[in-house]
């Protein structure tokens, strides 16, 4: 039973038009076709830019596409508007979203209006939410007051203050210190053992990786596949890199001979970067290194643009 | 639609009394109120006072509105919350006219104002004969003036108005919302406009029940302001839901 | 460079930043087409109440004041101007420079002076035929250095102000529109200051405005040219005298802030 269904959806914009200017087309997305099943944690991978935000935004009724078609819970977004709205929850990242000078109860109260439910109802609710979420203590201070990792818990108590069926969260963890992130991780699990659907957009490998069942990975609007999150971590591990402060050439060029190392990028200053492209690779590296007497070096994950440049490259990518 | 509405209210209250800034027009009042009974007590004319405690009452709420009206769309998107509020079941124009429904009834604040600057620098108490007229004339000029500011806060967001552009919509209101004078001394040909405005209607009105002799046609000149009111209100949720959709179509909900 | 040209220059390339500052904020398509309009409709809304009054003598009255009052309403907007130099953090390197930083304040404003007089004056050529107020020629030419007279001793109060409020950048909109109401009230823009009680008329003659306005008063009434002039003359040094407190003020508050830091905030 799918839950999310969008066919070819496209959206357009336009920017820079004027009185007379025709003004410059940007393609945000261009004929996604994704399915989501109940229950499930989904999580939706890219860069900045690469189309994430919009499609979220069309898919909870605030942007309307330019072609194509997506439902949610069997309703179209776009002429069922109202349905859709009464079963979806949204959380976007950051600290934004919510009135600074209300206290947190008074948002979710406010908010639990809008979502239609009565007042002793979202009393109720709001406090059981503050409650879940942490924030239980500070529950009667105004929001200009909290740190910004209360927000955003708060920002995700409001998006589940209609007690939706399918929640979007949209880079929830962005600008999250390491301790609010894993404890927002947590939640995350939970939102879905409780049986909502969820669709996770994010640029963070790791944590696509940690919560998702599948991972949709789009780039410049078009969705390049469908992947586990075993082989997220496969070219996690594929593509990392070592840095060394100092080694003699001729360690270097042992290591540039191993299998599974792409590159060896040497500096003036004796010290390099080996770049693998092989999971595996890197320990190989390691005892090369170590067994040399080398033990000034890093090892560094590559970021979701590094790993796009070398998929694009054509390196093991399942479409 | 009730609860949506009243916590829209309330919560535009709340906002309210905690940043001065909203309730800046709240200061300007007293000055009005001064300036106006000065020109009348200079000339002379005790039978005008009234008018010059009512005139500051009806300015202010027409001014509040009007920013209200403005800052109603650019505020939800300063706290990036427009598009969080479109997304919900409660359809946008609900709230906005719950906060300038919240914004009007705390304008009204103005008459006490008015009223003590006019008990205590001039000695002079307000004196309304029709009472529950005058109660049932200010009610619905609250409501029309809601249903007007709605249709402004449609008009404004599509249109990028800064704060002081919207500010030019005071003064030519107030003139031909006959707000301190009758819009019958005015030219012929600003007269036709000025009776199209409700203000106009309900400035006449609220300026007869001061008076001692009963008002007359009062029943024609209440189902006016009700009708405008009324066809303002239906307007503006109208006007709403299209500016919303077209925000949602061009991408431009959450801009600045 | 001599201290004269020095001083010159500054105020210049202040008066150029300023300059920007307007067309920031105001379009002339905005500035002609929407509020001027509403200047005028601003003079009809008192000067009517002459017409409800039936009497002439105070519409005139009412149509002379309020068509003035708009350039120090408009001049009065440049308190404001010192906080835009507050947010663009220039503040502490205006302090560290060797020239004066009243006079970049002063020059950062000027733009409002010039904005305030020129509308006023365009009011005044709208509205003086529109409420039919006799403004013989050539005599009524004075009416230009007058209003520039007033604009700018209204200017050098807003200057002080402009000083007061760099402390309090949240106060700037209460601060200038306060000013400007006092002005419009206490003034004899709409009823003569006699008829307020003694110490706040006495309190009024401290005012800018007061006295510029009752000099161009007497100069549409065809008063004795002695008593205009002298009307003139206390205006001016009304605005002088402002300008001496807005000197002592900004040497003050810009020690004071240098010494307890608190002076670089920005915003």
């Amino acid at each position: 039973m799918y839950v999310v269904r969008t066919s070819e959806l496209r959206r357009v914009f336009v920017t820079g038009a004027g009185w007379r200017r025709r003004g410059t087309e940007l393609v945000a997305l261009d004929g996604v076709s994704l399915a989501i099943e109940a229950g499930e944690v989904h999580g939706l991978l890219g860069p900045n830019g690469a189309g994430k935000t919009t499609l979220v935004k069309i898919l909870s009724t605030v942007l309307l596409p330019t072609s194509g078609r997506a439902e949610v819970c069997g309703r179209d977004v776009t002429t069922d508007t109202r349905e859709v709205r009464r079963k979806i929850g949204i959380v976007f990242g950051g600290d934004r979203g919510l009135y600074l000078r209300l206290t947190a109860r008074q948002n979710l109260e406010y908010w639990s209006a809008l979502y239609r439910l009565t007042g002793p109802e979202g009393r109720r609710r709001a406090a059981a939410l503050l409650e879940r979420v942490g924030l239980a203590e500070r529950a009667d201070s105004r929001v200009e007051t909290l740190s910004r990792g209360m927000r955003q818990r708060l920002h995700l108590a409001r998006g589940l203050i209609g007690d939706p069926q399918v929640l979007f969260l949209d880079e929830p963890t962005v600008g999250l210190d390491p301790v609010a992130a894993l404890e927002f991780r947590r939640l995350v699990r939970e939102l879905q053992q409780e049986g909502r659907t969820i669709l996770l957009t994010t640029h963070d490998m790791e944590e696509a990786e940690s919560l998702c069942e599948r991972v949709a990975l789009i780039d410049r609007g078009r969705l390049l596949g469908i992947e586990t999150p075993r082989a997220l971590s496969g070219w996690i591990a594929a593509y990392e890199r070592v840095d060394v402060a100092a080694a003699p050439p001729d360690v270097l060029d042992r290591v540039a001979a191993l299998p599974g190392v792409g590159r060896v990028e040497r500096r003036p200053d004796g010290g390099a970067r080996i770049e693998t492209v092989a999971e595996g690779a890197v320990s190989e590296v390691l005892r090369l290194l170590v067994g040399a007497g080398i033990t000034a070096l890093g090892v560094t994950r590559p970021s979701l643009e590094e790993v796009y440049l070398h998929l694009m490259g054509g390196h093991g990518m399942t479409v | 639609m009730t609860r949506p509405l009243r916590a829209a209210m309330r919560a535009q209250l709340l906002m309210s009394l905690r940043d001065p800034g909203d309730l800046f027009p709240l200061v300007l009042v007293p000055f009005y109120t001064v300036i106006f009974l000065a020109i009348m007590r200079s000339a002379g004319r005790s039978d005008l006072l009234g008018s010059a405690v009512l005139a500051p009452v009806l300015l202010n709420l027409w001014y509040m509105a009007l920013v209200v009206a403005g800052d109603l769309v650019a505020r939800d998107r300063f706290f990036q919350t427009i598009e969080l509020l479109v997304a919900t079941p409660t359809p946008y124009a609900v709230v906005g006219v719950g906060r300038v429904l919240a914004t009007t009834l705390l304008s009204l604040v103005a008459f006490v104002e008015a009223w003590l600057v006019a008990r205590f620098g001039f000695d002079y108490a307000i004196q309304v004969h029709h009472s529950v007229l005058f109660a049932v004339t200010l009610t619905l000029t609250a409501v029309a003036t809601v249903g007007t500011a709605v249709v402004m806060a449609a008009v404004f967001v599509v249109g990028r108005t800064p704060r002081m552009l919207q500010n030019s919509l005071s003064y030519p209101i107030y003139v031909l919302g006959g707000v301190l004078t009758p819009v019958s001394l005015l030219p012929w040909w600003l007269q036709a406009p000025a009776r199209l405005l409700y203000l106009s209607w309900a400035a006449d009105l609220l300026r007869d029940c001061l008076q001692a002799a009963p008002p007359r046609d009062v029943g024609v000149r209440l189902l006016v302001i009700a009708g405008l009111g009324i066809a303002s209100l239906a307007i503006g949720l109208l006007l709403t839901s299209r500016v919303i959709d077209r925000l949602r179509r061009r991408g431009a909900l959450g801009l600045t | 460079m001599n201290e004269l040209a020095v001083a010159a220059r500054a105020l210049r390339h202040a008066a150029r930043v300023a300059w920007q500052d307007f067309h920031a904020q105001w379009t002339w398509g905005a500035w002609f087409g929407a509020y001027v309009p509403r200047l005028f409709f601003q003079v009809v809304y008192f000067a009517i109440v002459g017409e409800l009054l039936h009497s002439p003598g105070r519409t005139v009255f009412l149509a002379v004041g309020n068509s003035l009052v708009v350039g120090p309403m408009i001049t009065m907007l440049a308190v404001q101007a010192t906080v835009y130099e507050r947010w663009a953090g220039t503040v502490p390197l205006l302090v560290a420079a060797p020239t004066s930083p009243l006079l970049v304040f002063a020059g950062r404003s000027v733009e409002w002076l010039v904005q305030g007089a020129g509308t006023s004056l365009l009011v005044f050529a709208v509205m003086l035929p529109v409420f039919h107020v006799p403004a013989p020629l050539p005599a009524s030419l004075w009416l230009v250095p007058l209003v520039l007279l007033t604009c700018t001793s209204t200017y050098a109060f807003a200057i002080f102000l402009g000083g007061l409020v760099l402390r309090a950048p949240g106060a700037r909109n209460l601060v200038s529109t306060t000013a400007s109401m006092v002005v419009m009230t206490l003034a004899g823009v709409n009823v003569p200051v006699t008829f307020f009680p003694a110490p706040v008329a006495a309190a009024a003659q401290l005012l800018p405005v007061t006295h510029g306005l009752s000099a161009i008063r007497g100069l549409l009434s065809a008063a004795p040219a002695p008593e205009v002039a002298l009307q003139a003359v206390t205006e001016a040094l009304v605005g002088s005298g402002w300008l001496m407190v807005a000197l002592l003020t900004f040497q003050r508050l810009l020690d004071g802030s240098r010494s307890t830091g608190s002076l670089d905030l920005d915003g």
